[in-house]
């Protein structure tokens, strides 16, 4: 009960200007100008215009002139627009000087196409509309050779294209809104490292510590105290930036709220360990600023750290915070767990390290 | 009965003896005052009573009980009122107290009650709603009295409390620990004001250098020295005086210097005045004030030390 207590008054720090200013506007402000800021960086669409593309057909039968009049019409509409030509040292420098993307030469034995090098998307986008035209064709020469009428829509019917969808990608706020939550998750070091030393500097550790209360419930309730306040304002900042901001944190966006609060517990001990560890609690303070300066670049709280290459890579590989970030990204985008689960092992297995050392330390010291 | 015994009682910090082989005991429904000089080990002492501090040797009992076999027994008899003020800022008057209290294992409507009787008891009860750092030095040490009794303990320990505060308030505050005690509960306390400790305490113990030189009633102290006066010299326009220069005087025992006060402890049957002033105005100093005290505590420690009270 004394534990409990303990830790309700902890959360009267909710009521703290300062404190909800850092925890929540302070957030909620740089998601929404790195989100805005850098949002060209995370804008994966590329705007394509017409693509023209000339053709030749050598020696047409029935099946293929049919099956390639209707490949052509279903093309036009989606914005490649197929011309006829006679010449093919016309076409080809037609295609040399961009006129055309590309020209294709479509016979009974195949299709022979040839792109302009400097249209690569284009190019791209042709021949897999062709190969669509080459399979249709193939079909629909075989169903003939049969007797089978083939239809009138070139063979649409039988051949239908499908591609798997890749894991849906972060746009800049969505991406803003993992990585500064788990930032200022990081920050709260700071607070834990300072959790009993405002104790110690305004003298209430002794009147702790006259009651009949051990240094263990005193630690716990404190510690249990602090995680609960932090983890209400992370729920806060998901649900604001979600309903306020438009970020993606996913169909249930409370479903990533174990990691988090997993990264809340890691934080929280390592402040309090790093307390115990360096006497004085401005000393703490100022190591726990550089690891957590260090973190946030290396885990990618300033700008994406995916497919980073070198040292930096190579670091940033083993940054907890980066862990932490992946998860919430992957379970977000891609609703994969496997990154999630490694990155709570780690989470609640470093707390666990970290709290055990700093009560170790603290059952030596006289006092808090 | 005794409600606290010390036996012994050690505490050394490398190779000083902060309190060396101190021994006392304080009897049920006394206001026990402890008087020393600052680094006398007053505070060291209420510490380890407290269980805030480790001993280095001796023995704390509580109503009988070992404190270090019975640890929480004995902080839950204990209230103690530290030298600093010890409470949050950032909280109402109340929520200090009811914090507090619930340490105790207070819950529910007793701890309500509890609260609201130990702010009115320290005149709060119509600033219980004010954050504490709204308050001014003199409240907000009358809250640190508050945050130390709601739960009703049977020894209080106020360790130097009316340290830095103005007269108003000092009174206030020594008025609420006779009413406490008035109302059943053992005191025990220190302080470095003799005039706090004469007017206040049942039974006083002078320390000096982590030891009781001397402790009994403040008549049976002050017979220690019934063949002696104080002469006690204010100075104008200096804190010093010339070492030596009251040496010779017949009467004479000790002196001390107390910023720009002169103590003399003198034979009470020598007349020896005339000549303290000449000496005094010989040694190029200049008399502001001068009056003869019968033997008090102050006379006491001189006696004992040679040294003032307030001597640092």
């Amino acid at each position: 009960m004394r534990m409990l207590h303990i830790a309700m008054k902890e959360l009267k720090a909710f009521r703290d200007p300062a404190m909800l200013v850092f925890m929540l506007a302070t957030p909620i402000a740089i998601m929404l100008i790195l989100g805005t800021a850098l949002s060209r960086g995370f804008d994966r669409e590329i705007e394509i215009g017409e693509i023209r593309v000339l053709y030749q057909l050598e020696q047409p039968d029935r099946t293929l002139e049919q099956v390639w009049t209707a490949f052509v019409g279903e093309a036009e509409s989606s914005g490649v627009r197929f011309e006829a030509s006679d010449s093919s040292e016309e076409a080809l420098r037609l295609v040399r000087r961009a006129e055309y993307a590309g020209m294709a030469v479509v016979s009974d034995s195949g299709v022979v196409y040839t792109g302009n090098d400097r249209a690569a998307v284009e190019n791209a986008i042709v021949q897999g509309l062709l190969q669509t035209f080459a399979d249709r064709y193939r079909l629909s020469a075989v169903m003939a050779a049969d007797g089978i009428p083939v239809q009138e829509d070139g063979g649409r019917a039988y051949v239908r294209t499908a591609a798997v969808d890749g894991s849906r990608q972060p746009g800049s706020m969505d991406y803003y809104a993992v990585a500064i939550t788990t930032m200022i998750i990081l920050y709260s070091a700071l607070t834990a490292a300072q959790l009993m030393e405002w104790e110690r500097r305004r003298k209430t550790d002794l009147r702790l510590l006259a009651a009949p209360a051990s240094k263990a419930e005193i630690f716990i309730g404190k510690m249990a105290g602090s995680f609960v306040l932090h983890a209400v304002f992370v729920v806060l900042l998901v649900l604001l930036s979600r309903y306020a901001l438009g970020a993606d944190w996913g169909s249930r966006p409370l479903a990533v709220l174990p990691i988090l609060f997993s990264q809340i517990l890691f934080v929280l001990g390592l402040g309090v360990a790093v307390s115990y560890v360096i006497r004085g609690g401005g000393a703490a303070g100022a190591i726990i600023m550089v690891i957590v300066q260090i973190e946030a670049l290396f885990g990618g709280a300033y700008f994406p750290i995916e497919g980073s290459t070198g040292w930096f890579g190579a670091i940033a590989a083993w940054s907890p915070l980066g862990l932490t970030n992946r998860a919430v990204l992957q379970v977000i985008h891609s609703g994969e767990w496997e990154t999630a689960l490694r990155a709570m092992a780690f989470n609640i297995g470093a707390a666990a390290f970290c709290l055990a050392s700093a009560a170790v330390i603290m059952r030596k010291r006289e006092g808090l | 009965m005794h409600v606290l015994e010390i036996r012994r009682l050690t505490k050394k910090f490398g190779d000083v003896h902060a309190v060396d082989g101190l021994s006392l005991s304080v009897r049920e429904g006394e206001i026990f005052g402890l008087l020393g000089p600052n680094g006398a080990g007053k505070s060291t002492t209420i510490l380890m009573i407290a269980s805030l501090l480790k001993m280095t040797d001796g023995e704390i009992r509580i109503f009988g009980r070992n404190i270090a076999e019975h640890p929480k027994f004995a902080k839950q008899q204990i209230g103690l009122v530290p030298q600093d003020l010890a409470i949050y800022e950032e909280m109402t008057a109340y929520e200090n107290v009811a914090f507090f209290a619930g340490l105790y294992g207070l819950r529910g409507r007793e701890l309500r009650s509890r609260a609201e009787e130990a702010l009115a008891f320290v005149g709060l009860e119509d600033k219980r709603n004010r954050y504490a750092k709204t308050f001014s030095g003199g409240m907000k040490r009358r809250l640190n009295i508050a945050c130390a009794i709601a739960h009703r303990p049977k020894l209080i320990i106020l360790d130097e409390p009316t340290v830095g505060i103005d007269p108003h308030s000092r009174h206030s505050i020594l008025s609420a620990v006779r009413r406490l005690n008035e109302s059943g509960s053992t005191v025990l306390y220190t302080s470095h004001y003799m005039e706090e400790v004469e007017s206040l305490c049942t039974r006083i113990a002078v320390m000096d250098h982590g030891k009781v030189i001397a402790e009994g009633t403040l008549p049976q102290l002050t017979s220690i020295v019934t063949d002696r006066r104080e002469i006690a010299v204010t100075l104008r326009g200096t804190d010093r005086v010339e070492e030596g220069a009251l040496d010779g005087i017949p009467g004479v025992r000790a002196v001390a210097c107390d910023d720009n006060r002169l103590l003399i402890e003198a034979d009470a049957e020598v007349n020896n005045l005339n000549a303290v002033i000449r000496a005094l105005t010989a040694s190029g100093v200049e008399i502001a004030d001068i009056e003869t005290r019968s033997p008090n505590l102050e006379t006491v420690f001189l006696s004992l030390t040679g040294r003032s009270l307030r001597d640092d």
